[in-house]
C-alpha cells in the first residue's frame, strides 16, 4: 500500500506575504501535474514557502516569539496559513494560526469526523508531515548543498524516510531491549554465570553422593557394632545366668534383676491403659464431663438441623408464612441462619453424649482417678526397685571382673563395643543434624539446596536460549538492513547517473555513491551552483520515483541558477520526478525552463500568479482576466497568457 | 505491502543466511508493514512484546 499525498491549496492571510487562496485541483481528486507559482522578488516568497513547511510539519511551537513575530505585517495582529491535502483520497486540513502579538502558534487539524486542536496528523502521514522530512518535498534552497555535504547524512535521512528501511534498525532496538527486559527478571545472563550455577549444581550432586555412601556407611558400621555388643551381652549374660563364672551372689542379682524387670513392664503397661481414659486423669475433667452431659440431655438436640432449614428456605420465592422472599431479606436470612446448628454440629454434640454415656455413668469418679493415682505410685517403685537390683548386679559383675579374667574380658569388650556405638552415633548426628544450613553433612539439606541450583540453572539455561534467538533477531534486521541500503544506494545511484547523463552530457560530475551524503565520482566535493542543484534534482526525482509513496514536490526557482540547455532538460523530466510538481518561479526564470521545459512535458500545467496590489498598472491589467482574484492586499491571476506577458523592471 | 523490494529481498536472503525458514521472513515482513503503514506503533510496549513472542516461536529450536 502505498501514501499518496496531494496539495490540494493553501490560503494563506495576515502576514508580510500578500493575502492569497490557491486551489491547485482540477476535479474533486485530481490536481494539476504541474502548477507553477509566479511570485516576483519581494512579494514575500520565502515567506510562503517557510509557512508552508511550517503548517505541514507542526514546527511553528517550537520557534520563539520574536520568530513568529517577524512573519507578521504591519497592519494584523493574526496570520493564519491552512493548507488542504489529499491523503489517499481522503481530506486532511491543517490550519497554522500564529498570534502576532504574542508570538504564539497554535495548530487544528481536521481529517475524517471533525476538527481537532494541535497538529495531528493521521498515522500514515505522520513519517512525511515532520520537521526531518519536510525540507525533502518543500524545497529548501540549501538542500542540494546539504545532500553533497560530508557534515550532514540528509541523502540517507531521505533515503530512510522513503524506504524506511531504518523500520529494521529500530526493531532490532525494540527487541534488544525486550531482551534486557527479560533478563533483568531473570538474574545471570551471560555464559559465566551459566558455567557458574553449572559448577555448583555438580559440586552439589558429587557432595550428595559422597554423604550418602558415609552415612550409609556408618548406619552399615553402627548396626554392626551393635550387633556384636549385643550378641556379646547375651553370651555374657547366659554365662551369669548359667553360673559359668561361678558367682552365685552375681547370677542371684541377675535373676533378680531380670525378674523385677519384667515386673516393671507389667506395671508400665497398667498404668498406660489407664492413662487412654481421660476420666482417669482428672476428677474434675470427669466431674465436668457429667455436667456436660446431663445439660445436652436437657436441651434436647433437634432430629432436623435448623441451619439447612433456613439456608434451603433462603432459595424459596416465599417464606412459610406466605411473604415473598427478595434478595435482601434472603441475604438476612442467610448470615442469621449461621446463627444455629447444622446438621454436623448436632452430630458432633450427639457423638460427645454418647461416648460420656458409655464411659461414665454408675461409675464413681473420684474412684476412678485414685486407681490412676495408686498405679503411678506403684510404678514410681517399682522403677526404684529396678534401678536397686541392676546397681547391685553392676556392682557385683565388677567384683566377678576383678576375681575373674574371662568376666573382665566380658566386659571390656562390651564397653569398648559401647565406646564405638557412641562415636558412630555421633558421626550418624552430624549427618542428619536438621541445623546443617550449610548442607555440609546432611544428604536431606543438600538434596534441598540441589533443588534450587538446578532450578537456578534451568532459568538461566532459558535466559541464554533467549538470549541466542534474540541477538539472531537483531543480526538478521541488521544485515538485512545493509543489504536492503546497499542495493537501494545502487540503484538510486545508478538511475540519478542515467538522469545526469542526460541533463549534463558535457560535465564530469557523476554520483560515485551514498555514505550518509552523496559522494562525487573522482573525490569532487562539489561542482557549480547549477551542477550541484541537478545533482540534487536527479537524485531526488530517482529516489521520489522509486519509491512506493506518491508525494508532492515544492520548490522555489528551479531554474535560476541554471544556463539554457540545462533549463530545457531539467524543465522536461523534473516533473516526472512526483505526482504533483509546484514550482515557485519568477519572470526570468521563464525562459527554457517553462517554455522549453515544463511546456513540452506533456504535463497538466496550470499557471498561477500572485503579486501585490498595490503594483496599481499590473492590477489594473489583472482586472481584464477572468482568472483574477483581489484581495486586500494582493492579486491572484490564473492565466496562461497574463503569466507568460508579466514582467516586472526589477527582475 | 508498504516494504520495499529491496528490503523484502534483504530480509528472505539474511532468514535463509541464517537457516531460518521462510515463515520467520513472512513474520518479520509483516510486522515491519504495519509499522511502515502507521497500524501499529513499536512504542506500544505490550503490543510489540506480543510480536516479539510470537517471532520467537516462529524459529527453529535446533539453532
Amino acid at each position: 500500500m502505498t501514501t499518496k499525498i496531494r496539495i490540494l491549496g493553501w490560503k494563506i492571510q495576515g502576514f508580510r506575504c500578500p493575502d492569497h487562496a490557491l486551489d491547485f485541483t482540477l476535479s474533486r481528486d485530481e490536481t494539476f501535474d504541474i502548477s507553477l507559482v509566479q511570485m516576483p522578488n519581494g512579494t514575500g516568497k520565502t515567506t510562503t514557502l517557510e509557512l508552508l513547511r511550517m503548517t505541514l510539519s507542526g514546527k511553528a511551537v517550537s520557534y520563539s516569539p520574536d520568530e513568529l513575530r517577524a512573519f507578521g505585517s504591519k497592519d494584523t495582529s493574526t496570520g493564519t496559513c491552512e493548507v488542504t491535502l489529499g491523503c489517499d483520497g481522503k481530506l486532511l486540513t491543517i490550519i497554522l494560526r500564529i498570534d502576532l502579538n504574542s508570538g504564539i502558534a497554535t495548530y487544528k487539524t481536521t481529517w475524517g469526523s471533525g476538527q481537532q486542536n494541535g497538529f495531528r496528523p493521521p498515522l500514515e502521514t505522520v513519517k512525511f508531515l515532520n520537521q526531518d522530512f519536510i525540507d525533502y518535498f518543500i524545497l529548501d534552497g540549501e538542500l542540494a548543498q546539504q545532500l553533497l555535504s560530508n557534515k550532514q547524512a540528509a541523502a540517507q535521512r531521505v533515503i530512510d524516510a522513503m524506504f524506511q528501511a531504518d523500520t529494521l534498525k529500530k526493531v532490532a532496538q525494540r527487541i534488544e531491549q525486550y531482551w534486557h527486559g527479560k533478563a533483568n527478571d531473570r538474574g545471570a545472563t551471560t555464559p559465566q554465570g551459566f558455567t557458574r550455577r553449572k559448577n555448583l549444581v555438580d559440586e552439589l550432586e558429587g557432595r550428595l553422593k559422597l554423604r550418602r555412601r558415609e552415612l550409609a556407611e556408618f548406619q552399615a558400621k553402627l548396626k554392626k557394632l551393635t550387633t556384636a555388643r549385643q550378641e556379646h551381652l547375651d553370651t555374657f549374660e547366659s554365662s551369669i545366668r548359667d553360673g559359668k563364672f561361678k558367682d552365685e551372689a552375681l547370677t542371684e542379682a541377675d535373676v533378680a534383676f531380670q525378674r523385677e524387670s519384667l515386673k516393671l513392664q507389667e506395671i508400665i503397661s497398667d498404668t498406660f491403659s489407664l492413662s487412654a481414659h481421660p476420666f482417669s486423669l482428672s476428677a474434675s475433667f470427669a466431674s465436668a464431663c457429667m455436667r456436660l452431659k446431663k445439660g445436652l440431655d436437657r436441651v434436647k438436640l433437634p432430629e432436623a438441623a435448623a441451619r439447612e432449614f433456613f439456608e434451603e428456605l433462603c432459595d424459596e420465592s416465599d417464606c412459610i408464612c406466605g411473604r415473598p422472599i427478595d434478595i435482601s431479606i434472603a441475604s438476612i436470612i442467610r448470615s442469621r441462619a449461621s446463627q444455629y446448628l447444622g446438621t454436623d454440629d448436632v452430630s458432633l454434640l450427639n457423638s460427645i453424649k454418647t461416648a460420656i454415656d458409655e464411659e461414665l455413668p454408675g461409675k464413681d469418679v473420684d474412684a476412678l482417678h485414685s486407681d490412676y493415682k495408686f498405679a503411678l505410685q506403684r510404678l514410681s517403685e517399682q522403677v526404684a526397685v529396678v534401678q536397686s537390683c541392676e546397681a547391685r548386679f553392676n556392682e557385683l559383675k565388677v567384683r566377678a571382673g576383678e576375681s575373674d579374667p574371662a568376666v573382665k574380658n566380658a566386659i571390656q569388650t562390651i564397653e569398648d563395643l559401647g565406646s564405638q556405638i557412641t562415636n558412630v552415633q555421633n558421626c550418624i548426628d552430624a549427618y542428619t543434624d536438621p541445623d546443617d544450613v550449610a548442607a555440609e553433612y546432611n544428604p536431606s539439606e543438600i538434596a534441598k539446596r540441589l533443588e534450587k541450583a538446578k532450578g537456578d540453572l534451568a532459568e538461566v539455561s532459558n535466559t541464554l536460549d533467549l538470549k541466542r534467538k534474540t541477538e539472531m533477531l537483531c543480526r538478521i534486521l541488521e544485515q538485512a538492513y545493509d543489504a536492503a541500503a546497499k542495493a537501494i544506494t545502487a540503484q538510486l545511484v545508478s538511475e540519478s547517473n542515467v538522469n545526469l547523463d542526460k541533463w549534463l552530457p558535457n560535465n564530469d560530475i557523476r554520483i560515485d555513491d551514498i555514505r550518509g551524503h552523496l559522494l562525487l565520482r573522482g573525490g569532487q566535493a562539489a561542482g557549480s551552483v547549477g551542477e550541484n542543484l541537478s545533482v540534487a534534482y536527479a537524485f531526488l526525482a530517482t529516489l521520489f520515483n522509486r519509491s512506493t509513496n506518491s508525494l508532492p514536490f515544492i520548490v522555489d526557482s528551479p531554474a535560476g541558477s541554471l544556463g539554457l540547455p540545462l533549463r530545457r532538460e531539467i524543465g522536461k523530466n523534473v516533473p516526472n520526478m512526483s505526482g504533483q510538481f509546484i514550482s515557485f518561479v519568477i519572470s526570468t526564470e521563464r525562459q527554457g525552463f517553462v517554455d522549453g521545459g515544463l511546456a513540452l512535458s506533456g504535463k497538466k500545467i496550470q499557471y498561477l500568479t500572485v503579486f501585490r496590489r498595490r503594483i496599481t498598472d499590473l492590477a489594473e491589467r489583472a482586472e481584464k482576466f477572468s482568472g483574477s482574484n483581489f484581495t486586500t492586499n494582493g492579486v491572484i491571476v490564473e492565466d496562461e497568457a497574463f503569466f507568460n506577458s508579466f514582467e516586472l523592471e526589477q527582475e | 505491502m508498504q516494504v520495499d523490494k529491496s528490503i523484502i529481498a534483504a530480509i528472505e536472503q539474511s532468514v535463509s543466511h541464517e537457516g531460518e525458514s521462510n515463515a520467520l521472513a513472512k513474520a518479520l515482513l509483516s510486522w515491519i508493514d504495519s509499522l511502515n503503514k502507521g497500524e501499529t506503533r513499536l512504542e506500544n510496549w505490550n503490543e510489540t512484546d506480543r510480536r516479539i513472542e510470537l517471532i520467537l516461536g516462529v524459529l527453529r529450536n535446533d539453532n
